[in-house]
C-alpha cells in the first residue's frame, strides 16, 4: 500500500515539481543559470515581481485592519445590524475574486457606472476614476480578502477567555483600552497568521491581475509568467517561465515557513472550559453609526458587485442603462443554449466530481498510512502531499504543462490539450486538502478507542471499517465538498490548461469577456454564483457546518 | 450599617428564578464564603456584586455607596466599584509581564509612574514574587500565576476582594498552601473578602462566616463552628461534613459520625451517653488517620468515625451511643449522597 501511495504521489505531484525545477535550470538541453539571470535582470520581470509584492502587501494590511475591525464589532460589541453585516461578509465567499474584479470594473472602469454618472452630470468626457492598474488590483484584493480575515478573526474573538477581558473591566478600563491592551495583543499570533495566508493567496492569484492589469500592461508575477509562456518569440520562454515560477514558489514557501517558525509556541491558550461569554461592549451613541458603516462596507463586498453584474445580465445589450424597457432575460436563455456553456458545465461538473473522488481516495490512503498505520514512510509521504499547498496555482499549472506536454512513454499519446490534463492538475492541487481534513479528524480519534478494539482482537482492516471510518465519515464528506466546490469555479489552473472543447465554467466567462459579450458573461457569472451558493447551503444543511466552503 | 449590604436580591433568567430574596450583611475585614453545589447561585451572586450581571430586584451597597438599586434605578459600572477579583482561570494576561499585569489597574487609574512602581512592588513583595516581575505568565507555575492574580486584585486597595473558586485548578498539595497564603494576606491587608467555593473544607478553614446556598436559597449563615455543629437545615448538615440521619418520634435527628462512641458488649466500664442504639457491624473503611465503621441498626445504617481502630469484627454487635445530636424540624426527603 505504501508503494501504491508513493507511486501516485510521485507521479501526480513529485514529477511535475521536479520537472519545473529542472527546466528552470536548463537551457538548450544543458544545465544553466541563464534562465534565472533573465528572470531577475529583465526589467519586465523585475517590475512584475515588485508589482506582486506591492499589491499583495498593501491589500494584506488593509484587509487585515478591515477584517479585524469587522470581526470585533460584530462579535464583541452591541453594534446595530450585526446579522446583516455578517450575512454580507458571508455572501462574499460565494463570489470568486475574478468575478469580483469584473464586477468592480463595471462600476469603476473607464466606461463604468461611476464615470457614466459623472459624465452625465457634468457633461464632461473625462473619467474621474479608472480601476485598471495597481490601485484597482489592491482595491479588489482588499475587498475579497477582508471577508476571509473577518471569518478567521471572528472565531478567534469568540474564543478569547472572557475572564481575560473581565479582569480588565474590573480595573476600570474602557472598552477601547480593553481592545487595545488586552484583546489585540492576545490575538496578535492569530492576526499574524491570517495576514500571511492573505499575502500568499494574493501573491498566487491570477484572475484579478488578469482582469484589471493586462489592459494597461500592468503585470504581476503570475500574469507575467503567463505572458512569458505565450511569448513564442522567446526561444526559451518555457524555461524562463519555469524560473519565474520557481521564484514565486520560493517566496510563498519562505513566507509560510517563516510564519510557522514565528508562531511556534506563541499561540496563547485561548480556549477554556467554564468561562461564560463576556457581555458585549456597549457603544452607546455609536451603535447605529458603526452599524451603518459596516453595512455599507458589507454591501461593497457583496451586494454592489452582484447588483452590478445582475443588472448587466438583465439588460438587452451592454452599455444600455438599466431600465424597464431594457430589461431582458434573453441573456440567460442565450447562455443556457450556448454550446460553450453546455460544454463548460459538463466539463466542470465532470472534473469537479472526479477530482473530488480521486483526491479524497488518495488523501484517505495517505492519511491512513501516516496516522493509523504509522508507516515509516509517513514523513516523506506527508511532505510530498503537502507541497501543493505552498505552490501557487499558476506555478502548478506551468509544472503540469511541462510535465505532461510530451506524449507519455508507453502509451504514446499526450494528455496536453485534453480534459485529462486539467483533471490531473486538479487532483495534484487538491489532494493536500483532502489529506489535511481527513488526517486531522483521524488524529482526533483517541488512541484508546483503537486500543480497545485491538484488545478485543480486531485487526487493522476491521478497526478501520468498524471504528475509524464511522467516526470520521463526516470529515470525509466534508473534504469531498471542500474539493468539489472550488473545482467548479476554479480559474487559475484551467485558464492555463484549457483548450477548445475543454472549457470550464470560469474559462467560459473569460472567453465571453474576451469576445466582448459582456451581457452573457455576466449572466454566466450570476449562474455560477447561484450554483455555488446553492451547493454551499445544501452542504451546510447536511453537514451542519457553520462557515462556508470554497 | 455594615460595610457591604446585599438587600433582598432576586435574579431570574427568563422564567427561571435563580436567586430568591437574598440578604447578607458583611462587616469590614470579614472573610465570607458563599458555599454550595454547582448551580446554587453562588457565582451569580458574586458576579452581581462585581457588576457583570444585574439583579432583577434588590440593592447592593459597598462601603456606604449604593452601587445598585432596582427601585431607585441606580447602577454603578463595574470599573467604578473599586473591586478586586480573582478568577478561577486566573485570567492573568499572557502577553504582559508579571509587573505589567499587577500594575495595570494603577495604570488605568492614571497614577504617576513612581507611585505605580512603589505600590506594585510592595504587593509583589507581599505575595513573594518581587523577583519575577519581568517574567511572563507562561514561565510561572499555577500557584505563582494565582498569586499574580491575587496581587493584581489587591494592588488598588479595593473595598472588597472577590474570589471565584480560585483553587479548583490547582493540585491538592498546592491547594492547602494557597489556602494559607490567601488567609495570611487577608489578615495582613485587612481586606474584606467574598469567596465562592463548592469545597466545604476551604470554606470551613478560611471563613469568618459561611453562607450555605442551595438552589438560590439561603440554607444558613453562620460561623464555621455554627455551620458544622449546629446546622439548621438538613441540606446544610449533609453538605458540610458527614451526617447520620434517623427518624425518631416523628422528627429527624442528625448525628455526626465522630460524636458516636462504640461500646462492645461485655465492656462494663464504659458509660453510655444520653442516647444509644444497638448496631451490627456491616463494613468499614480504613483511610489512615480516619476509620469509618458502618453499623446496621433498626433505624437504618449508621456510620461512626474514629481515629483509632476498633477491636470489632464484621458481624459483631455493639452499642452505639452519643450525647450530641441535632434536631431538625424538616421532614427528611431524598438527600443526595
Amino acid at each position: 500500500m505504501v508503494l501504491l501511495a508513493a507511486l501516485l504521489l510521485a507521479v501526480l505531484i513529485g514529477y511535475p515539481v521536479f520537472i519545473i525545477i529542472i527546466r528552470s535550470f536548463t537551457l538548450d538541453g544543458a544545465l544553466s543559470l541563464e534562465n534565472y539571470k533573465e528572470a531577475f535582470f529583465d526589467s519586465s520581470n523585475y517590475k512584475a515581481l515588485m508589482h506582486s509584492l506591492i499589491v499583495s502587501a498593501s491589500s494584506t494590511v488593509l484587509a487585515t485592519i478591515i477584517g479585524c475591525g469587522a470581526a470585533y464589532f460584530t462579535v464583541r460589541t452591541d453594534m446595530a445590524f450585526k446579522k446583516l453585516v455578517h450575512s454580507l461578509f458571508l455572501f462574499n465567499f460565494f463570489i470568486p475574486p475574478f468575478i469580483m474584479a469584473m464586477a468592480w470594473r463595471q462600476i469603476l472602469g473607464p466606461v463604468g457606472t461611476v464615470n457614466k454618472l459623472y459624465q452625465a452630470l457634468t457633461g464632461s468626457t473625462d473619467t474621474i476614476i479608472n480601476i485598471y492598474g495597481q490601485g484597482g488590483i489592491i482595491l479588489v484584493f482588499t475587498l475579497s480578502s477582508s471577508a476571509m480575515v473577518y471569518m478567521v478573526m471572528r472565531s478567534n474573538f469568540e474564543k478569547i477567555q472572557s475572564s481575560l477581558e473581565e479582569a480588565a473591566v474590573i480595573t476600570g478600563a474602557s472598552p477601547f483600552q480593553i481592545f487595545k491592551d488586552i484583546v489585540m495583543p492576545v490575538l496578535k499570533p492569530s492576526i499574524f497568521s491570517a495576514m500571511i495566508l492573505v499575502f500568499v493567496a494574493n501573491m498566487s492569484n491570477y484572475g484579478v491581475p488578469s482582469v484589471l492589469g493586462f489592459h494597461v500592461s500592468y503585470y504581476t508575477l503570475t500574469t507575467r509568467i503567463r505572458q512569458v509562456l505565450e511569448d513564442f518569440s522567446m526561444a526559451n520562454n518555457m524555461e524562463v517561465a519555469a524560473s519565474l515560477s520557481t521564484v514565486l514558489v520560493i517566496i510563498t514557501v519562505l513566507t509560510l515557513t517563516a510564519k510557522d517558525r514565528m508562531l511556534k509556541g506563541k499561540e496563547f491558550t485561548l480556549i477554556t472550559g467554564k468561562s461564560e461569554k463576556a457581555a458585549p461592549n456597549e457603544l452607546g451613541r455609536w451603535r447605529i453609526p458603526m452599524g451603518i458603516v459596516w453595512s455599507l462596507y458589507g454591501m461593497a463586498i457583496s451586494f454592489c458587485p452582484i447588483l452590478s453584474i445582475l443588472a448587466t445580465s438583465l439588460t438587452k445589450a451592454y452599455g444600455l442603462p438599466f431600465s424597464i424597457e431594457n430589461f431582458s432575460l434573453k441573456n440567460y436563455a442565450t447562455v443556457l443554449n450556448m454550446p460553450l456553456f453546455q460544454r463548460a458545465m459538463q466539463n466542470s461538473l465532470f472534473l469537479a466530481f472526479t477530482a473530488a473522488f480521486i483526491s479524497v481516495a488518495i488523501g484517505f490512503l495517505v492519511a491512513y498510512l501516516c496516522v493509523m498505520a504509522r508507516s515509516k514512510a509517513s514523513g516523506i509521504l506527508e511532505f510530498v502531499i503537502s507541497m501543493p499547498a505552498a505552490i501557487p496555482g499558476t506555478v502548478m499549472a506551468i509544472a503540469i504543462i511541462l510535465a505532461w506536454l510530451r506524449p507519455i512513454p508507453v502509451l504514446g499519446f499526450s494528455i496536453y490539450n485534453t480534459i485529462w490534463i486539467i483533471l490531473i492538475a486538479y487532483v495534484a492541487n487538491y489532494t493536500t486538502q483532502a489529506f489535511r481534513t481527513i488526517s486531522g479528524s483521524m488524529y482526533q480519534i483517541n488512541r484508546s478507542l483503537e486500543e480497545a478494539a485491538v484488545i478485543s482482537g480486531a485487526e487493522l482492516p476491521k478497526i478501520m471499517t468498524s471504528i475509524v471510518i464511522p467516526l470520521i465519515k463526516e470529515s470525509i464528506g466534508t473534504s469531498w465538498f471542500l474539493i468539489f466546490i472550488p473545482c467548479l469555479r476554479e480559474l487559475t489552473l484551467s485558464i492555463f490548461l484549457w483548450s477548445s472543447g475543454n472549457e470550464t465554467l470560469a474559462t467560459a466567462i473569460f472567453t465571453l469577456q474576451d469576445a466582448g459579450n459582456y451581457t452573457a458573461s455576466c449572466a454566466l457569472s450570476i449562474l455560477i454564483i447561484a450554483m455555488i451558493a446553492a451547493v454551499n447551503i445544501f452542504v451546510g444543511k447536511v453537514f451542519h457546518i457553520k462557515g462556508t466552503v470554497g | 450599617m455594615s460595610y457591604i449590604e446585599l438587600k433582598n436580591i432576586s435574579k431570574s433568567f427568563g422564567e427561571k428564578e435563580v436567586i430568591k430574596n437574598f440578604d447578607l450583611s458583611i462587616d469590614r475585614g470579614e472573610f465570607i464564603s458563599l458555599l454550595g453545589p454547582s448551580g446554587c447561585g453562588k457565582t451569580t451572586l458574586l458576579r452581581m456584586v462585581a457588576g457583570f450581571i444585574d439583579p432583577t430586584e434588590g440593592e447592593i451597597i459597598i462601603d456606604g455607596k449604593t452601587v445598585f438599586s432596582s427601585e431607585k434605578n441606580i447602577y454603578v459600572k463595574t470599573g467604578k466599584r473599586n473591586l478586586g477579583m480573582v478568577f478561577q482561570s486566573y485570567a492573568v494576561w499572557p502577553h504582559m509581564t508579571v509587573y505589567e499585569n499587577v500594575a495595570y489597574p494603577l495604570k488605568i487609574k492614571k497614577l504617576p509612574k513612581e507611585e505605580q512602581r512603589e505600590r506594585t512592588m510592595a504587593i509583589l513583595r507581599q505575595v513573594g514574587l518581587e523577583n519575577r516581575e519581568k517574567d511572563y505568565p507562561w514561565s510561572l507555575s499555577g500557584g505563582q500565576q494565582q498569586r499574580v492574580a491575587l496581587a493584581r486584585g489587591l494592588v488598588m486597595e479595593p473595598s472588597v476582594l472577590l474570589l471565584d473558586e480560585p483553587l479548583s485548578n490547582l493540585d491538592v498539595q498546592l491547594r492547602q498552601k494557597m489556602k494559607e497564603e490567601i488567609m495570611d494576606i487577608q489578615k495582613r491587608t485587612g481586606v474584606t473578602v467574598i469567596y465562592v467555593t463548592h469545597d466545604q473544607s476551604e470554606a470551613l478553614q478560611m471563613s469568618d462566616r459561611i453562607v450555605v446556598l442551595s438552589n438560590g436559597n439561603t440554607e444558613q449563615i453562620g460561623t464555621p463552628e455554627e455551620i458544622y455543629h449546629q446546622p439548621r437545615t438538613i441540606f446544610t448538615a449533609n453538605f458540610v461534613g458527614r451526617m447520620n440521619f434517623i427518624r425518631k418520634d416523628g422528627r429527624t435527628i442528625g448525628i455526626r459520625p465522630e460524636y458516636i462512641s462504640v461500646i462492645r458488649p461485655g465492656d462494663t466500664e464504659a458509660k453510655p451517653g444520653s442516647h444509644s442504639i444497638k448496631g451490627n457491624l456491616g463494613r468499614y473503611i480504613f483511610e489512615g488517620s480516619r476509620n469509618e465503621y458502618f453499623f446496621d441498626t433498626e433505624k437504618g445504617e449508621i456510620s461512626v468515625e474514629t481515629p483509632n481502630a476498633l477491636p470489632l469484627s464484621v458481624g459483631e454487635d455493639a452499642l452505639l451511643s452519643w450525647d450530641r445530636q441535632v434536631d431538625f424540624e424538616e421532614e427528611m426527603h431524598e438527600v443526595d449522597a
